[in-house]
């Protein structure tokens, strides 16, 4: 379909034409404004006033609508240049999440897909609720130890995490540390299909809802659609930012993938802050800087709307 | 020896002595006429008549008539006898304050004490009234008041006037003027027990005793003495000399000082006229040699070489500034890489498909139900309006320009980073090109002679300012050295200045002590004299005690030295003298009695002679019985209106010690003071 043809095409289903009358009108249309094609965007608003001014007004729409059967006053919005562009273009509601919003949701999938990459824990996995909060908040310490300028700075120098890694605040809790927008997040995540959580086994772990049964989790089925198309790429980053955060979660996956949830606690335990920590003491900040662009919206144009 | 050739001896010897400079023989023989001269007294007798007392020490008060001759007033201890005599003195010379016996002189029971003396002068009757007030401090308010006629004429008692009035009335005015003190030359009248040293102990006794026999030379000794008080040196005068040298030293010292530092400054002087002559020669040399060329070449190039550098710093600053917007654009675009991945989240998650509580599906009505209203599609609620939006196509999107744009601007940062770096590159280059050629000219510079002439030139300048440096300071501490000197010598002239004035001093010392050896050969023979008479008259008197210490006496010796002490020889020979006597011994009431009667009794002979004619005795007996000597007072009481005969006798004794009375009366007036209370 030529470029602005989608406009005209909107106009159409609007008037409830049939197929074959519709390609008559566009191509009516399309033949009246074909010397400033070349001037405008898709949906410009100088295009569809052009649109308004130029075309819909011209005798030869106007006539064809009349034989087409449309009403006369449908007819008479298009002499008079009032279209309601509003109602031809079709619309439908979105959950709003800011890109930075997506951003970590797009990197816990990469974290689940390398889990399940990860030869020793292949096809399994993150083995339970327990393991992923660990895991992110591995990721993120190790971030936050990079750069950083000397251990005695902690307090105040986030190393690496100032500028990328997730954004959960972790706090002690009695499975150690936890970070309450990562659970949230892993709903968003498992309400749209991308993971599933599969429960195993009467086997408690010592996470907040796992006190009954243990949930293992891997990619839904929307979740591998979209890894199959991006794993590849996700692995070979050039922004620093990006690669940094991906690095480290890779690093974290290595090292820590293949442990039991014994051996992760014994370890995350004995760790310098955590050992040190109160009940509910802060123990990491999330990244700091937030991402200003929202680069899909200007791709959303692609095309029928054939999500949800 | 007469004494208008007493006078002329010793004119005669201030003349002749070698110890009197010339320069003051006609002061001090002035001095000898002033005060070669009799003291002179009023004719007038002076006597006590009454005495009216009220509220001192233990008196209330006490009102008693004194006749003319001798009386006794006696009474129990504690009555207030003995206070009458104070009372007395007190009438006449107010307090003392140097004297420890009158510590508290108002009576407890009043506020003031009052006493009224009332004194005969030859034919006129005086009152003497003298009060003083508790609750002052007593000095300064014991004025008197001298009343003439006091029966006659109407008075007020407040009045007050000086004590040189009472002075003159009891003629003592012309001894107070020579310096005695008041109380010390009262005390030749009085006896007092307790206090009985008061006359034969004072230091002044001897003078006064001279003059009252007309000794006239010891009215000139006593100037000469305060003259040569006057002549004693001040601290600062006894240092004087040793200072003065110090202070000369060390002028000379520091003139030395200041000597040496100017030939030094000479030597840096001449230094440095020949290092200005050489430099101008080299001045010459360098300015003939072809360097000149060279050197404007080198100042060019080091403005280009500092020019290259101040450029390259710009340039790598904006290098930096470029590295650094660079960074910043990518992190801005960091999401754009994974733009793809990040768009099909988006869709997935924008319309949730199953709840992550109960893991059921989402229905499509539940979906419906969220495009046309906005409820939830897993729990029905609105959802609030910011966490969805409503999208359509039309929803012109800038960004794809924006990103455009931020590609277009990326593109141009990094070009700009690689002509700069480009630049920076040129620019170092052009750099060590140029130091190079600096190089290569100090090279040159150092093989012409030019340099070396330079080097010596830096070499010289640098020596010129060291040594006008070093003048300068020898300059400096030349000045401070006449700074100090200027202040030492001040000093010098200072300290010559009461050397002299010492000298001076030393110098009129020695005539005066010449002087005053002049005057105390010539009235040894004066003394003695007086003194014979006074041993004779003592031995007269001496035969009166036939009982007790003195009875055994044999004789009376006066000391050859310049006081009236004497001493007592004894049948057992022992003597008695009374400097070796304890002031409460009882002994040395015998004494008194014996030596103040003696002094008394040969007044009377003089022709000149103080008219107060009162003999005050208090307590003749001691404090206590004395057996030994008992009997001996008696009848030495019993003779003294003989002996004293145109003297007043006032006696205050205690009523146990009246053990002669019968015999007493006779000569007595007896008072008892409980009488007259």
């Amino acid at each position: 379909m030529a470029r602005h043809e989608k406009a005209l095409l909107r106009v159409s289903q609007w008037l409830d034409l049939s197929r074959s009358e519709r390609q008559e009108f566009v191509d009516t249309a399309q033949r009246i404004s074909s010397r400033q094609e070349a001037a405008f965007s898709q949906y410009d608003e100088e295009y569809l006033e052009h649109l308004k001014q130029d075309v819909f007004t011209h005798e030869e729409v106007l006539s064809y609508l009349e034989e087409a059967g449309i009403g006369e006053d449908v007819v008479q919005d298009f002499s008079s240049g009032e279209i309601p562009f509003d109602e031809v273009y079709q619309s439908w509601n979105e959950i709003r999440y800011s890109v930075n919003e997506i951003l970590d949701l797009t990197m816990l999938l990469k974290l689940v897909h390398s889990c399940s990459e990860n030869p020793e824990t292949l096809s399994q996995g993150i083995d339970s609720r327990y393991k992923f909060q660990k895991l992110v908040y591995l990721v993120n310490q190790e971030l936050a130890d990079q750069n950083r300028m000397d251990r005695d700075t902690a307090p105040y120098d986030h190393g690496k995490l100032e500028k990328t890694g997730f954004r959960y605040t972790y706090r002690m809790r009695s499975s150690g540390p936890f970070a309450k927008t990562l659970e949230e997040d892993k709903r968003r995540l498992y309400a749209s299909n991308l993971i599933d959580e599969e429960v195993m086994a009467k086997v408690e772990t010592p996470e907040i809802n796992e006190e009954n049964c243990r949930y293992r989790i891997t990619l839904g089925r929307s979740g591998e659609v979209v890894m199959d198309r991006f794993a590849s790429q996700l692995e070979s980053l050039e922004t620093e930012v990006l690669s940094d955060w991906e690095d480290a979660i890779d690093h974290v996956v290595l090292q820590f993938g293949h442990m039991t949830v014994e051996e992760l606690h014994e370890y995350i335990m004995d760790l310098d802050p955590v050992k040190e920590a109160e009940d509910r003491d802060l123990l990491l900040r999330g990244r700091r800087v937030k991402y200003d662009s929202e680069p899909w919206i200007t791709i959303s144009a692609g095309g029928e709307i054939g999500h949800v | 020896m007469s004494e208008p050739r007493i006078k002329e001896e010793v004119r005669q010897s201030i003349r002749e002595d070698e110890g009197i400079d010339d320069e003051y023989v006609d002061e001090f023989i002035d001095l000898l006429d002033a005060k070669y001269r009799d003291l002179e007294f009023d004719d007038e007798l002076v006597s006590l008549t009454r005495m009216d007392i009220e509220g001192f020490k233990v008196i209330d008060e006490l009102d008693v008539s004194i006749s003319d001759r001798a009386t006794i007033i006696h009474g129990r201890n504690s009555k207030g006898k003995s206070s009458f005599i104070e009372a007395t003195r007190f009438n006449l010379f107010g307090r003392d304050n140097g004297d420890p016996l009158i510590t508290r002189p108002i009576n407890r029971n009043y506020k003031k004490l009052k006493t009224d003396g009332y004194w005969r002068k030859g034919r006129r009757n005086y009152l003497v009234h003298r009060e003083m007030e508790r609750n002052q401090s007593y000095e300064g308010h014991d004025k008197p008041n001298v009343i003439e006629n006091p029966e006659d004429s109407e008075h007020s008692e407040a009045e007050q006037r000086t004590q040189s009035e009472v002075d003159d009335l009891i003629g003592i005015t012309p001894l107070y003027e020579q310096g005695f003190d008041r109380f010390n030359l009262f005390s030749l009248f009085s006896i007092i027990s307790g206090d009985l040293r008061s006359f034969y102990g004072w230091d002044e006794a001897t003078d006064l005793i001279d003059l009252l026999f007309g000794i006239k030379l010891t009215k000139v000794d006593r100037t000469i003495r305060s003259e040569i008080e006057e002549c004693k040196l001040e601290d600062e005068e006894q240092e004087a000399k040793t200072r003065l040298l110090e202070y000369k030293q060390r002028a000379k010292r520091i003139n030395d000082e200041i000597q040496e530092l100017r030939q030094e400054q000479e030597q840096v002087e001449d230094q440095l006229s020949e290092m200005v002559e050489r430099r101008e020669e080299l001045d010459r040399l360098l300015d003939k040699s072809e360097t000149d060329s060279a050197l404007s070449e080198k100042i060019d190039l080091k403005d280009e070489i500092s020019d290259a550098q101040s450029r390259l710093q710009e340039k790598e600053d904006e290098f930096r500034s470029v590295k650094q917007e660079i960074s910043k654009l990518k992190d801005e675009t960091a999401t754009d890489e994974i733009a793809p991945a990040l768009q099909e989240i988006q869709q997935l998650i924008s319309l949730p498909n199953r709840c992550p509580v109960c893991t059921r599906d989402v229905d499509p009505e539940q979906q419906q139900r969220f495009n046309d209203h906005g409820d939830c599609p897993l729990c029905g609620k609105d959802v609030p309006d910011d966490r969805y939006e409503t999208v359509s196509e039309v929803d012109e999107e800038g960004e794809v320009v924006e990103r455009e744009k931020r590609q277009e601007e990326l593109e141009e940062l990094e070009s700009r980073r690689r002509t700069l770096e480009g630049e920076i590159e040129f620019l170092e280059e052009e750099l060590e090109e140029k130091r190079d050629q600096l190089e290569t000219l100090k090279l040159r510079e150092e093989q012409s002679g030019f340099a070396e002439y330079k080097r010596e030139k830096e070499k010289i300048e640098q020596e010129i300012e060291n040594l006008r440096d070093k003048n300068t300071s020898l300059e400096l501490s030349i000045d401070a050295k006449k700074g100090t000197l200027h202040g030492v010598a001040r000093q010098v002239w200072e300290w010559s200045q009461i050397d002299e004035e010492r000298q001076r001093k030393e110098q009129r010392m020695d005539a005066l002590e010449s002087y005053q050896n002049i005057i105390s050969e010539e009235r040894k023979e004066a003394r003695r004299r007086l003194k014979n008479r006074l041993e004779e008259r003592m031995e007269s008197l001496l035969d009166i005690f036939t009982r007790g210490t003195f009875a055994n006496a044999t004789g009376v010796r006066f000391d050859r030295g310049d006081s009236y002490s004497y001493t007592i020889h004894r049948t057992d020979n022992t003597q008695k003298s009374p400097g070796l006597l304890g002031q409460t011994d009882a002994e040395l009431l015998l004494h008194m009695l014996l030596f103040h009667t003696t002094v008394l009794a040969e007044l009377e002979e003089e022709r000149e002679t103080v008219p107060l004619k009162l003999l005050l005795i208090d307590s003749p007996y001691g404090n206590g019985p004395d057996d030994e000597n008992a009997a001996d007072v008696t009848d030495f009481l019993l003779e003294l209106p003989e002996i004293l005969e145109s003297y007043q006798l006032i006696v205050a004794m205690a009523d146990s010690n009246l053990t002669g009375r019968d015999k007493l009366e006779e000569s007595y007036a007896l008072e008892p003071v409980e009488q007259h209370i």
